[in-house]
């Protein structure tokens, strides 16, 4: 069998350095720091599954926000069956924004809404493992 | 733009109402327009939702 890849969209790189390393060895992971380089990726890859950090923002282009494009994702014809998970590593001053960005990213199609205090590779390796063995 | 299960009407006026408390709950207590740029997008597309299916 194929090894599945998954798509990252982080502006952050120590977080992007602790993704990889939680994931190495059992899946591919391509990593993107943009969300216009993102639909990059999903044009020339077969990917299967996107994880994108909550606050992952793009200047270079009309995304700005990771809700455009889980929206852009969702209503393309070749992205649109691809597992969307946002993840979320919230400083305590924007805690009370948890509940609301986890309705709302459900809502608009994400399958997990995954909020960690610090990155648990554990945790986080358990998660995908588990929405991969559904794709 | 369809999404594939497309959330109820229920469903996208609860997350616009939590959205919205948010919001008012970080202007209160000072936030910057940048602390509540992630609540403001996904607030745009909740009423975008909210329109498609009111109308």
């Amino acid at each position: 069998m194929n090894r599945q890849t998954i798509l990252a969209v982080l502006n952050d790189d120590d977080l992007q350095g602790q993704m990889v390393a939680s994931l190495d060895g059992e899946v591919s992971i391509t990593t993107a720091r943009t969300f216009s380089r993102a639909i990059e990726i999903l044009r020339m890859s077969q990917i299967d599954l996107i994880v994108s950090d909550i606050r992952a923002h793009d200047d270079e282009s009309d995304f700005a926000s990771v809700f455009d494009f889980l929206r852009w994702v969702k209503g393309d014809p070749f992205a649109r069956l691809l597992p969307f998970v946002c993840y979320s590593e919230s400083p305590a001053q924007f805690k009370y924004q948890t509940d609301a960005l986890r309705t709302a990213a459900l809502a608009l199609g994400a399958v997990l809404y995954l909020e960690m205090d610090n990155f648990d590779q554990s945790l986080f390796r358990q998660e995908i493992d588990r929405l991969l063995l559904i794709c | 733009m369809p999404l594939i299960n497309e959330p109820s009407l229920q469903e996208l006026q609860e997350a616009r109402q939590r959205l919205m408390e948010s919001i008012q709950l970080a202007e209160k207590n000072g936030a910057t327009a940048q602390d509540t740029q992630v609540v403001k997008g996904a607030l745009k597309h909740i009423d975008e939702l909210i329109d498609a299916q009111s109308t």
